[in-house]
């Protein structure tokens, strides 16, 4: 039974569409992450699942029923919120159970919940503290304490990590994954950081404006981005793109540089005008990686280095632009030493130059 | 539940969409909900101040034009015969001009003694000693103080008794009898009391100033009389025309303490325009006179408070 | 600003100077209670008491002849069920103009805060003959309501600006945990306003305590009287002839504020605080 779906959702805000006709479908225990840039409509969409905004049209179900009529403490949902909006008055104790009291349940069972709850999170020893006594990470937890003790079929969880430092940032990702394993519940994702997407969920949904862009796993959306947005959103540091057409059997760059057409796609007709995308990854500096199986050589001076330690991005020009390169087992680079790379033609992205569609033969962009 | 309503076709992928706000029908039963628990939730407050304040206020306006007096005249439409009496009154002009005195009294004397000890008492040891002495008047009702005040200013009261005992005996008065005496005296027992408020709100004023202006200066050598007329006072001016204005509204409206000070009327050389507007109305049985009084304290209370609210933003909008 | 050096003690004398001088009405105040009406009259004003006994003389006598039992516990019942009153409605409807979103929020609160606007005045006749014609002149009921709408608008325009600070977010994990708006007031806006409120209650509380006006008009008898009422019939009566029990009066009628004051200053100047912002 699918966890959560989506018919044809549009939600607008006075005079402009802020959703624009969303189908999705999230299967019962899917960790789902929203992922996509400010005002994409991410938020949006969790807090018209979440109940507390009215979609202008369409429904949502939850399960096999329709809640779109239904408010937010029916829906059988709970939420963590960005700011954790714990309750300052109260508690933690009261926090965590202050749901509980609300929906009239007996004692006993609060207890239970509230018990359980702590125990799962670490918080049994700030059960009578105020959340102004509590750090970052504590309040993190209560929060997300005061959605499991609701016992809810999808847990939503709009940027909750965005307030901590790094550190703490990564201690909870792994947190929240670990509790995803041990209870199966749907969990629904919001956040603007692809890594943390990438990182914790087993579905990524990307969006843009209101739409959604593909949906897919973590793989999927890296190696097959539906379109140029998708490709430049998802992976660090992002790919870079390089306009140029088809002609025969090759693509010819801005400057000239031609490549050979890959497999993939092979099929595009002659004088089609497209974007090609190029990974980090996908450019290996000779002697300092694998070579690919069909390698494209080039060489180009160094323009900047960062080195990151294990590895040493390298920006150099290509193609009347720039390319970013990994260097894997660096040796110290200086500017303007020429290197040779090779491109992996096996994994380089092809993009319509107009709409930006992906033009990989055979592939689905991936919406449901 | 159906509800769905049907829309316009969908205008291609990243176009800026726009439509005129239509509500799904789930979206306006929720705000109609919204709409009915507000209104219940003000209907306490909005039932006390329509019955007991706004209601009032109209049939004041609406009595100060019939020719209401006694027992007589309450449905005789008089036009503005009440505000001409007023005019023509030499009660009223008495009393108006008293009232005048106060209010300039009441504005200039307590804001400038409150600055003077508010810039004074910053940053003192025992400011909070000493705020608390200054604002206790304030605490007293102002029934209490006429009382007391009214024997320090008796013939063998304080004022006199101390004067005689420095030698100026000569200058000993019946203070709240004599014309040119009682109002200025009631005054400064008013500035007693309310001298500490004036100042509480100005120090909370000064407080809440930012320092870096006043630091910069300092760096930069001014005076620190110059740093207090250029920069403090400018920034100080919303605190202060709030208070100024409660100062103002406050010394045209003050009864307790005038009544009790004064205690046999109609004496006109104490007279205010609020005890006159009482005397009239409930010891004269006047009632239209009185409520057209009370409409033209009414209007200045207005007049006063929209040129506070406009320079206000004015004063604002130069210190941002 | 602060004031440096010598002149720091010139401004510190100076201030202190002037402490004295206010002072003066409050040693008059307090020397004339101990003084009987003979040591009065024969003695300066100024002059300290010869001993404490006609204290509590003075008390019984100004307690009795003001009938100033029956006036403070009137006025006790005006002050807290008026001040209460009207700040829990104020409250109420703070939290719908802060919290609820509904058309021509900004109107409403004009409505309401319209109160304040006028002197008090312009309140006297008509309240005085409407109560006449329903009967309820001289009554309790008929004073307690006229303070509490009075004290009404002043504390909505405070606790609508202090509940317009509370994070919209805690709304809304009430509102997952299947809050009502009305549980929300209950359990979330008013336990985090509990200091607005306290110093509001002790503003309006004092202010009630102290009036004068609407006790003359709306009154007639010492059952319903306020308690500055009492004080200023009895200072009408007896003024001439024993103002050391007038003076007795005087301050037993105040200590009550003032002791509420001192005790519970910081929520005192709280509400001060509020007021200026608002």
């Amino acid at each position: 039974m699918p966890g959560v779906t989506i018919e044809g959702l549009q939600k607008w805000y006075g005079g402009s569409q802020v959703i624009r006709d969303l189908h999705l479908t999230i299967p019962d225990g899917a960790f789902v992450a929203l992922v996509g840039p400010s005002g994409c409509g991410k938020s949006t969409t969790l807090r018209m699942i979440a109940g507390l905004e009215m979609p202008s049209g369409g429904r949502i179900y939850i399960g096999s029923e329709d809640v779109t009529a239904r408010p937010p403490a029916k829906r059988g949902v709970a939420m963590v919120f960005q700011s954790y909006a714990l309750y300052p008055h109260m508690t933690v104790r009261d926090n965590l159970e202050f749901g509980l009291r609300v929906a009239g349940a007996k004692l006993a069972d609060r207890v239970r919940r509230v018990t359980a709850a702590a125990e799962m999170l670490h918080l049994s020893d700030l059960m009578e503290r105020r959340p102004s006594q509590l750090s970052g990470g504590q309040r993190q937890r209560v929060a997300i304490g005061r959605a499991l003790v609701r016992e809810p079929s999808v847990f939503l969880f709009d940027e909750p990590l965005s307030n901590l430092d790094a550190q703490l940032r990564a201690a909870m990702r792994i947190e929240i994954k670990r509790l995803h394993q041990t209870l199966r519940t749907t969990v629904i994702f919001v956040t603007h950081d692809q890594t943390e997407a990438m990182t914790m969920a087993d579905t990524i949904v990307v969006m843009r404006d209101g739409n959604l862009e593909q949906i897919g796993s973590p793989l999927e959306v890296f190696e097959r981005p539906a379109n140029r947005f998708v490709a430049g959103f998802i992976g660090a540091p992002s790919m870079r793109m390089f306009d140029g057409r088809v002609e025969q059997d090759r693509m010819v760059l801005a400057d000239g540089t031609a490549l050979q057409l890959p497999g993939h796609v092979a099929h595009l007709a002659e004088g089609t005008e497209v974007t090609m995308g190029l990974r980090p990854e996908d450019l290996v500096v000779e002697g300092h990686g694998t070579l690919p199986v069909r390698p494209c050589f080039f060489e180009a001076p160094v323009l900047l280095t960062e080195p990151l330690g294990n590895e040493t991005l390298i920006v150099m020009p290509f193609a009347e632009s720039e390319a970013v390169a990994r260097m894997y087992r660096p040796r110290p680079v200086a500017p303007g030493e020429v290197l040779r790379f090779a491109v992996d033609l096996d994994r380089i992205h092809v993009f319509d130059q107009k709409s930006g569609e992906s033009l990989r033969r055979a592939s689905a962009p991936g919406q449901t | 539940m159906s509800g769905i309503p049907a829309l316009p076709a969908l205008p291609p992928r990243g176009a800026a969409a726009r439509r005129p706000v239509r509500l799904t029908a789930e979206e306006r039963a929720v705000r109609r909900r919204d709409y009915f628990s507000a209104i219940l939730f003000m209907a306490p407050a909005l039932l006390l101040v329509s019955i007991f304040l706004l209601a009032p206020v109209v049939y004041n306006i609406l009595i100060s034009f019939t020719g209401w007096s006694h027992f007589k005249g309450f449905n005789r439409f008089v036009g503005l015969a009440n505000y001409r009496h007023a005019i023509n009154n030499p009660d009223f002009s008495a009393a108006a001009s008293n009232t005048v005195v106060w209010v300039i009294a009441s504005l200039v004397l307590p804001v400038l003694i409150g600055l003077g000890l508010a810039v004074l008492l910053r940053g003192l040891k025992g400011e909070e000693f000493l705020k608390t002495i200054f604002f206790l008047p304030r605490l007293v009702a102002p029934t209490a103080i006429g009382a007391i005040w009214y024997y320090v200013y008796a013939d063998n009261g304080v004022v006199n008794t101390i004067l005689k005992q420095v030698g100026a005996g000569r200058f000993a008065e019946s203070w709240l009898y004599q014309a040119s005496t009682a109002t200025p005296a009631m005054i400064i027992a008013y500035v007693w009391q309310t001298t500490g408020l004036v100042m509480v709100l100005l120090l909370l004023g000064l407080a809440a100033l930012p320092r870096d202006p006043i630091e910069a200066a300092t760096v930069e050598g001014a005076s620190r009389w110059q740093i207090f007329r250029h920069i403090v006072l400018p920034m100080l001016m919303p605190t202060v025309l709030v208070v100024t204005t409660i100062s103002i509204i406050a010394g045209f409206t003050t009864f307790d303490l005038v009544w009790v000070m004064g205690r046999d009327y109609p004496n006109p050389s104490s007279l205010t325009l609020a005890i006159h507007q009482y005397w009239e109305s409930f010891r004269s049985g006047h009632w239209a006179y009185g409520a057209a009084i009370a409409v033209l304290l009414g209007g200045i209370a207005l007049i006063v408070t929209l040129l506070q609210v406009i320079l206000q933003q004015r004063v604002e909008s130069r210190i941002r | 600003m602060s004031v440096a050096g010598s002149s720091r003690r010139f401004a510190l004398a100076g201030a202190a100077t002037l402490a004295v001088l206010w002072l003066v009405p409050f040693y008059y105040a307090v020397s004339t209670i101990c003084k009987s009406t003979a040591q009065y009259l024969s003695g300066t004003p100024l002059s300290l008491p010869p001993s404490l006994s006609s204290l509590p003389g003075n008390i019984e006598a100004a307690w009795a002849q003001t009938q100033m039992g029956q006036g403070m516990l009137n006025s006790l019942g005006y002050g807290v069920l008026g001040a209460g009153g009207a700040v829990l409605a104020a409250a109420s409807a703070a939290y719908a103009l802060a919290r609820i979103v509904f058309p021509a929020r900004t109107t409403w609160f004009m409505v309401i805060f319209a109160g304040t606007v006028f002197p008090f005045q312009i309140y006297l006749i008509p309240l005085f003959q409407g109560y006449a014609r329903f009967g309820l002149l001289n009554t309790r009921l008929g004073l307690l309501m006229a303070y509490m709408a009075i004290c009404v608008p002043f504390p909505t325009l405070v606790l609508r600006n202090h509940m317009g600070q509370i994070p919209r977010d805690l709304d809304e994990a009430a509102r997952m945990d299947g809050c009502s708006h009305f549980r929300i007031f209950r359990s979330i806006i008013l336990p985090n306003s509990t200091g607005p409120l306290i110093a509001l209650f002790l503003l309006q509380f004092t202010w009630i305590w102290n009036d004068l006006i609407f006790s003359m008009v709306l009154t007639t008898e010492t059952a319903q009287r306020s308690v500055m009422n009492a004080l200023m019939v009895f200072q009408g009566n007896y003024a001439g002839t024993t103002p050391n029990l007038v003076i007795t009066a005087s301050v037993l009628a105040s200590l009550p504020t003032v002791a509420v004051f001192l005790l519970l200053r910081r929520y005192f100047m709280q509400g001060l605080s509020l007021s200026v912002h608002a």
